[in-house]
């Protein structure tokens, strides 16, 4: 067996020598994020009344630290903006010199990725956080363990009632295990 | 550390936690996608009604062992089921497609015990010595410390250096919601009763390494088949084979304790290392990759070398070493002990729990893999993805209730799951958000303390450690930047 894929994997992890063929685009986003989260959080920190920015003395005060971080994170963010654009338009096609179709090509080692399941189970998630204040947590964990093993069927082409049951009989069996073994007062 | 060997010892809970921690461990790091920080943080609510002692017995089992485990699935599936077993796969799967899978497996057992003790005595006698040297930190070093632990996991983090900081600072920023300890003020509370009391390491430790990790295997496209069954033919090598590989398995241990000991270098740095130094050193280095021993010996031994290095910073400095012990740490503070070199001086039968816990650990992995796991390993890897992540999240949600029995804390883990998910497909990478969250109040505590003491920013730049720390720090966050504009002119030159 080849040993490119792995040393090539783990290179990208431990250093910065391989390149992203996504990087221009994340560090657009990732900046723009970055920026508008420092000015969300300076607006209310900022506006904020009550002795936040007092005179505390020889004490630097609350405010110190806050106002340190979120000018860092509004310069990195304008800097990741910098490079993002200066990627794009310097070098359409490459990324530090080197082509970007050999950058992060998929590999033996990695499969391949398809996001818009992993938001479809987050969404359900944030769906469970919901339906558990609506009719408890063993009902919600129920149904969410249920859509999990569904949707997860789906994807792995197996039979998806079977699934479902499956789905609800994990929940089962963890929610008794935290009600009744470790006592958690799960309503 | 006698006494409280015995004490644990005769200790049937103590004894019943670590080998529960050992087989839930052994389980997780085997199955691909579910990483040691993914293990632990599942875990970690369960420990909420123990006591510390019990507590470390329980997640430093499932850490050593889950350690161990990536190599299952590297040898039988060519998958590594942890981040450090990526190299053990080059070697191990073709000898499992050789029909030697039991001697692959064997291998990857006997050098991760060899490792997981080496480290263990690395540990032992180093922590202290750190931890007396760190006593005399005044509070310029200690904020230097996090300073330089926080340079270093940004930019030896997967993604780009500049990504890291922008994490890092996140994470930070995290650390400072609530109210202040020193003037009780609010920050960044947004009128939210439940944010003044800051927000808790656990839940936030549960969303970003147990939810957004299964999210992000949960993303990868399924295999068309079921993994087969191996055949793993006999189990135990000869003993001369075995001795032969005595020197790579020490001399790779002494680079994964060493290696593990730096903040956030982690075990897939080590690996490498141990790999390309045993390959330089073989009399044959073109064999390596088609299935030598040597190839499955030397990254495991470095691999589970790297989990008594990796406690040190988190012992004496109270800085993680890697992810697992960012969570280890959030155990620490669950039970109301904060780690560092203070922890030597007032809990000292504590630190002497952590080293008996770890050694504990390691002698129940030898004994339980050794006996029935090898021959399971098979069957487990079978288990279908669709129920292993279905549990994990449902576990995630149920264990993030189960800390403070506040539903605040299971909608803290699923935001911080999406939002860890979300920073993942971004390149933006994850762990130096848990570090700002657990590093932050240590930061604040004594920046703020040394700007009263010394009045100015000076103080920080007039005492050789702190000095030092800092500079290394810049260099580390600032060196990719001026390299890769070295990089450009140089093209824009030819």
């Amino acid at each position: 067996m080849s040993q490119t894929p792995a040393s090539k994997v783990l290179a990208s992890r431990v250093s910065d020598t391989l390149p992203e063929r996504h990087g221009p685009l994340r560090d657009l986003v990732t900046g723009a994020l970055s920026v508008l989260i420092a000015i969300v959080l300076g607006a209310s920190h900022f506006n904020q009344g009550g002795r936040l920015h007092e005179d505390y003395g020889a004490e630097p005060g609350p405010a110190l630290l806050p106002e340190l971080l979120l000018a860092i994170l509004g310069t990195a963010g304008i800097v990741l903006i910098i490079r993002g654009v200066l990627s794009k338009i310097s070098r359409p096609g490459q990324i530090n010199g080197i082509d970007a179709s050999e950058s992060d090509a998929p590999n033996d080692f990695e499969q391949q990725s398809e996001p818009a399941w992993a938001f479809l189970v987050l969404a359900s998630t944030i769906a469970f956080g919901l339906l558990q204040t609506a009719f408890g947590f063993g009902i919600a964990a129920a149904i969410l363990g249920a859509i999990l093993c569904a949707t997860l069927a789906y994807r792995e082409g197996r039979p998806i009632l079977r699934a479902l049951a499956e789905g609800i009989v994990v929940a089962a069996v963890l929610y008794g295990a935290f009600r009744l073994v470790l006592s958690v007062p799960l309503t | 550390m006698l006494d409280v060997l015995f004490a644990l010892l005769f200790d049937p809970l103590a004894m019943g936690l670590c080998l529960a921690g050992v087989v839930a461990g052994l389980l997780f790091g085997a199955v691909p996608g579910v990483s040691s920080t993914m293990a632990l943080a599942v875990m970690l609510p369960l420990t909420y009604g123990m006591t510390p002692e019990h507590a470390m017995m329980l997640m430093l089992g499932v850490f050593f062992s889950s350690v161990y485990a990536g190599s299952v699935s590297a040898i039988l599936l060519n998958i590594p089921g942890t981040p450090g077993a990526m190299m053990t796969l080059l070697d191990g799967h073709p000898m499992a497609q050789q029909g030697r899978a039991g001697h692959a497996m064997s291998y990857a057992l006997i050098a991760s015990i060899v490792g997981g003790l080496f480290g263990w005595v690395f540990l032992t006698l180093t922590a202290p010595l750190i931890a007396q040297y760190a006593l005399k930190f005044g509070s310029p070093e200690y904020a230097a410390v996090v300073f330089f632990g926080l340079a270093l996991v940004a930019y030896a983090s997967s993604g780009d250096t500049l990504r890291g900081v922008v994490a890092g600072v996140l994470g930070l920023m995290l650390g400072v919601v609530g109210r202040d300890a020193v003037t009780d003020v609010p920050r960044f509370t947004f009128g939210i009763p439940n944010l003044e009391s800051g927000i808790d390491i656990i839940p936030l430790a549960i969303g970003l390494f147990g939810v957004s990790e299964a999210l992000a295997a949960i993303e990868k496209t399924p295999p068309k088949e079921m993994p087969r069954m191996v055949r793993l033919g006999s189990l135990m090598p000869s003993w001369r084979a075995l001795l032969s590989e005595a020197p790579a398995a020490l001399r790779s241990s002494s680079v994964g304790a060493f290696v593990g000991a730096i903040p956030a270098a982690g075990s897939a740095v080590a690996v490498a290392v141990a790999y390309s130094i045993e390959k330089r050193l073989s009399r044959s280095p073109e064999k390596f990759g088609t299935g030598l021993p040597r190839g499955v010996v030397a990254p495991e031994a470095a691999n589970n070398a790297c989990v008594g290095g990796a406690l040190i910073p988190m012992m004496t400095l109270g800085i993680p070493g890697d992810s697992i012990t960012a969570v280890l740490i959030g155990v620490l503070l669950l039970h109301g002990l904060r780690p560092g070199p203070g922890l030597f001086e007032s809990q000292p039968d504590f630190v002497s729990t952590i080293y008996i816990a770890l050694l504990f650990s390691i002698i129940l992995t030898a004994v339980i893999a050794g006996t029935i796991g090898i021959r399971l390993y098979n069957r487990v890897l079978m288990l279908p993805r669709r129920i292993l992540f279905t549990g994990v999240i449902l576990l995630c949600l149920l264990g993030a209730f189960a800390v403070r029995n506040s539903f605040f804390d299971v909608w803290v883990s699923i935001l911080s799951g999406g939002f860890g998910y979300v920073l993942v497909r971004l390149g933006v990478p994850i762990l130096p958000l848990a570090f700002g969250l657990v590093l932050g109040p240590v930061l604040e505590e004594n920046l703020r303390r040394t700007l009263m003491i010394h009045k100015d920013w000076s103080a920080f730049f007039e005492r050789p450690i702190s000095l030092t720390l800092i500079m290394i720090a810049l260099a580390v966050l600032f060196g990719p930047f001026f390299r890769s504009l070295i990089r450009r002119m140089g093209l824009r030159r030819r």
